[in-house]
């Protein structure tokens, strides 16, 4: 189970917007302005991975957002890495644009569509596949139409499991990272993690059946 | 019949840490057990390790000039 609340854990952790510290003179009010080549270098390493938390195609609205969030993450505490602290700045602002939104930052704890895979346990089979997955093993679609799919998955996942699986596998960020900046432990950023990819797995599977299905 | 302690649903929790190399090795002997006989098992964990090698290679954007600008100061240097 999720412990975590975005903007409670948060705001107990080194990172909150609420709390986001004064900038320094020189960068009050003009953040951008003492942006150095080698920081900049930072925010397009980064900028993948802030878009894809943030969810949504570039657009004024994100490049706001990220503006803030790099001003930021420049005043805040240096003795963390300026890519962390960029992210986090990024990640807390989503947590908030989505709770004010009313969209749920974790997945539900039952899934129903995760239990229609599997026999009931009235079944002799019960817990096991109700449809052979390794059928459309290899009927999927092509890679242009798989990556599609995944991207449209992973940007409907709510906040918390995508941030783990976007961080994970397209940031490359250790589970040390990625529990440091969810103020999480190391089973939550499992589950989180696991849940992610499968709601991303689920979605290959689908359209491999349908590809079979259509064969 | 097959050992109903892991089942294919009890399966799916673990493939990540399986595919991470970070699963223990008492719940790796039981989960490489049910592998054993589940060609289904084995298809999803394809499935998943697709996944993942599908979001490292989602397109890479980058800032665009204006924001960069922007984030610099407005310079334009």
């Amino acid at each position: 189970m999720v412990a975590l609340t975005a903007g409670v854990t948060l705001a107990g952790r080194r990172y909150c917007a609420a709390r986001a510290p004064e900038m320094p003179a020189g960068r009050r009010g003009t953040p951008e302005a003492s942006s150095t080549a080698a920081e900049l270098d930072v925010l397009r390493r980064e900028y993948e991975t802030a878009l894809r938390l943030i969810g949504a195609p570039p657009s004024a609205s994100v490049d706001a957002l990220i503006v803030e969030a790099w001003a930021a993450a420049l005043a805040d505490q240096p003795g963390i890495a300026l890519d962390e602290r960029f992210v986090a700045q990024v990640f807390t602002r989503v947590a908030e644009r989505d709770r004010a939104a009313g969209r749920s930052l974790e997945l539900p704890e039952e899934e129903p569509e995760l239990e229609r895979r599997f026999l009931g346990s009235r079944s002799r089979w019960g817990g096991f596949w109700r449809r052979s997955v390794s059928d459309g093993r290899h009927a999927g679609r092509g890679r242009d139409d798989q990556l599609r799919v995944i991207e449209d998955t992973l940007s409907d996942l709510p906040l918390f499991p995508r941030a783990v699986v976007v961080l994970r596998d397209l940031g490359g960020w250790s589970a040390q990272k990625v529990i440091a900046l969810l103020g999480t432990d190391q089973d939550d950023q499992c589950m989180l993690l696991s849940r992610g990819r499968d709601h991303l797995a689920q979605a290959l599977e689908r359209v491999a059946h349908q590809g079979r299905a259509h064969a | 019949m097959p050992d109903e302690a892991l089942t294919c649903r009890r399966m799916i929790p673990l493939i990540s840490q399986f595919i991470d190399e970070e699963m223990e090795p008492a719940v790796q002997t039981a989960f490489e057990e049910h592998l054993g006989f589940c060609d289904d098992c084995w298809a999803y964990i394809e499935h998943t390790r697709r996944a993942i090698e599908l979001v490292a290679a989602l397109p890479r954007r980058t800032p665009d000039a204006s924001l960069v600008r922007l984030l610099r100061g407005g310079s334009g240097a």
